[in-house]
């Protein structure tokens, strides 16, 4: 009995203070550019595109929160489509592509520039190109870095972030 | 009150100090540089607490912003090997509700785990010191990119460690126990360098002191002290052999003085008794002629007596032959008248005016013969008033001043016929024992003197008496201011005859009767003052004791 009321008082604040997988991986993805040095924007706004629509998912997210987030990071919400990236779009610092988009990443990371930060959902993102990967584990999220999509990049991962993710393929 | 008389040898002495010497220094140094060894220790454990607490944040930041509970534990593992390290905690900052919640922590061996620090934690690095333990608290810094338009870092989360100061007390008695080892060693060390000192400083000190003593109790100054091998009491050993040789050459020379003057005390032996026989025998050809000398002046006294005897009977013959001799010739001549007019008259030739003329011829001589047997009989009653008598007055309590004033008084009215002026002056309460006949008479003399030697014939003299008292007696100062008393009779004025009017009436007994009214009558004394004053000055003093009762 004394170890169930234990239990329950220690999952009640994780309960009252419990995010979606989309708001954590929002929160993430904004955290991401602390961890990432771009060469070419010193200085000037980040820009996170999103694939198609901001409807939903963390581009909605970080756009609803702009105003907010803004104070602690000069970021700009772009929605690109692949025609964009066709047309040698190169704005965009991240890339997040959804799960069901990443039939279409593999086409977009390879024309894609080595200055685009490619962020998907799951470990297969990474075998098609992507950058990091956001994957749900438990109740949180892990980090997943493709260990040779980062060398060919121009950005930087900082030694910190990548002390906490996890590297595939290992 | 006893005294303690603390005496120590230069061993004892020396030994004590240097181990005290010693003691004190290793202990003071021990003190000093565990102190400081012990401080810096403690600094280091603090400065390393510290980084490691920078460290453990700055590497909690990624693992606190990602949620990754699971790398940030494995982190904090690798700190087991640190043994100052008993717990950390890491703690997070929710962005959104400021609430502080635990995130991670790590225990070190054998150490147990604690509650959580949460009401300790600052936004500031903070350290915390509690006897053995140390706090340190250690904000997380959010890592911000280069595209953040904050200017201030963020805190995200904070990291705390609990350390242990028990290794600092491990070192404190490591080090104690070495140092107390290594003092153990430095003093056994330092014993037995003293001791060596010690044979090295005694031995020598010994050996003169053992000569020092020899030499004083057996005389013994030829002994030398040896070298030692330390330079000042080699120094001490020279200064005394230095000392016992001159001391040596001192005896000798000594002995040789001592010689030298035992010889000379027999000669000077010799000549005393030389010269002791010599005084003796002046001492007696001395003695010998002041036996001579007292008989010569025996012989000078009764000579002076035989003298004086043959000059007073001389002065008595002359004063009284005049008068006798011219009283001879008168009777002498009355009888030739009277054989002249026996015959005159047998013969019948007898006139009337030759009986006249024998009348007044033999009426003149009675006359003649009848004054100088007076004079003779008044020389007489005046050589009989010579030896006076001090059985026919006794004396009486007399206020001296008024007395004398009475006597001047009738004096001036029977002879001055107050040609003169007499002055008695004196505290007239005075009041003195004595006769009063004799103060008269020597008052009479003294008077008379003056008026007729002293004063000339138009000459108005002036006669000062002053009576002035002392303890014991009483002095009277007769003073005139006539021609004084000349030089040829000062030394003998009180002698009898002795006058500067022989033949003109004067007998020269006046002051020789003065003489011994004062010194026989009153038992007094009477000297002739020779002051440089014009005139006589007589003083007389006048016993006032018992001396007077008794006459």
């Amino acid at each position: 009995m004394y170890k169930l009321l234990l239990l329950c008082l220690l999952l009640i604040p994780h309960t009252l203070y419990a995010r979606s997988i989309t708001e954590i991986r929002a929160a993430y993805l904004f955290k991401l550019a602390s961890y990432t040095e771009f060469e070419a924007v010193k200085g000037s706004a980040i820009n996170f595109c999103f694939l198609d629509d901001i409807d939903s998912g963390p581009g909605k997210l970080l756009s609803d929160k702009q105003s907010v987030l803004s104070q602690r990071l000069n970021y700009q919400i772009v929605t690109v489509s692949i025609d964009d990236f066709n047309n040698n779009y190169d704005s965009c610092q991240f890339l997040y592509i959804k799960k069901q988009q990443h039939l279409q990443a593999k086409e977009i990371t390879e024309k894609s520039k080595q200055h685009v930060f490619f962020v998907g959902e799951n470990k297969d993102f990474l075998l098609m190109g992507g950058t990091l990967a956001l994957i749900p584990y438990r109740s949180k999220v892990q980090i997943h870095v493709g260990r040779s999509q980062i060398k060919n990049k121009s950005f930087k991962l900082s030694s910190q972030l990548l002390g906490i993710a996890h590297f595939y393929p290992n | 009150m006893p005294t303690h008389n603390y005496n120590i040898t230069i061993r004892k002495a020396l030994s004590r100090a240097v181990i005290l010497i010693t003691s004190l220094s290793i202990i003071l140094s021990v003190a000093v540089s565990t102190y400081l060894d012990m401080d810096a220790q403690k600094s280091n454990t603090i400065q390393k607490l510290n980084t490691l607490a920078e460290i453990i944040a700055f590497n909690a930041a990624t693992p606190l912003l990602f949620d990754d509970e699971k790398t940030q534990n494995r982190q904090l593992k690798s700190y087991k090997n640190v043994d100052e390290i008993q717990n950390i905690h890491i703690y997070r900052l929710d962005e959104f509700s400021g609430e502080v919640r635990f995130f991670a922590s790590y225990r070190g061996f054998n150490n147990l785990s604690i509650a959580t620090q949460i009401n300790k934690l600052s936004n500031e690095p903070k350290v915390i010191i509690r006897e053995e333990m140390i706090e340190i608290i250690y904000p997380i810094i959010e890592n911000i990119g280069a595209n953040s338009p904050q200017s201030s870092p963020k805190i995200n989360g904070y990291v705390y460690i609990r350390g242990s100061l028990e290794s600092l007390e491990a070192h404190f008695k490591q080090r104690l126990t070495i140092d107390f080892l290594v003092a153990i060693g430095i003093l056994v060390i330092v014993l037995l360098v003293t001791l060596n000192l010690q044979r090295r400083f005694t031995r020598p000190i010994e050996a003169l002191s053992s000569l020092v003593r020899d030499v004083s109790k057996n005389k013994n100054y030829a002994l030398k002290a040896p070298r030692a091998s330390i330079t000042e009491l080699d120094q001490l050993g020279y200064n005394l052999n230095t000392l016992f040789s001159r001391t040596l050459n001192q005896i000798e020379r000594q002995q040789k003085n001592e010689l030298e003057i035992r010889k000379l005390n027999q000669d000077l032996e010799a000549k005393v008794n030389h010269r002791t026989v010599a005084l003796k025998e002046a001492n007696q050809e001395l003695l010998n002629t002041l036996e001579r000398m007292h008989q010569y002046q025996n012989k000078i006294v009764e000579n002076e007596k035989m003298a004086s005897l043959g000059q007073m009977v001389a002065g008595v013959a002359h004063e009284v032959n005049t008068p006798i001799g011219l009283g001879v010739t008168g009777s002498t001549l009355l009888r030739d008248k009277l054989e002249e007019l026996k015959l005159q008259f047998e013969n019948k030739t007898l006139t009337s005016k030759q009986m006249e003329h024998f009348i007044d011829e033999g009426i003149e001589n009675l006359e003649l013969i009848y004054r100088n047997l007076n004079r003779a009989a008044e020389l007489v009653s005046s050589f009989k008033q010579v030896a006076v008598s001090t059985d026919s007055e006794s004396p009486k309590e007399t206020q001296l001043v008024p007395l004398l004033n009475n006597i001047v008084d009738t004096m001036a009215n029977e002879f001055l016929q107050g040609a003169h002026k007499i002055n008695v002056e004196g505290d007239d309460s005075l009041t003195i024992a004595t006769k009063i006949t004799p103060i008269q008479q020597i008052l009479e003399h003294l008077l008379k003197n003056s008026v007729i030697h002293g004063f000339k014939d138009d000459q108005s003299g002036l006669i000062t008496i002053k009576v002035t008292d002392s303890k014991d007696s009483v002095t009277i100062d007769y003073i005139d201011n006539g021609v004084g008393v000349p030089n040829s009779i000062k030394n003998r004025i009180f002698d009898p005859f002795v006058t500067t009017r022989r033949g003109e009436g004067g007998s020269g007994l006046g002051m020789h009767l003065v003489y011994n009214l004062v010194t026989q009558a009153l038992q007094g004394s009477i000297v002739l003052v020779d002051d440089a004053n014009k005139g006589a000055h007589f003083r007389i003093e006048l016993p006032r004791t018992e001396a007077m009762n008794n006459v």
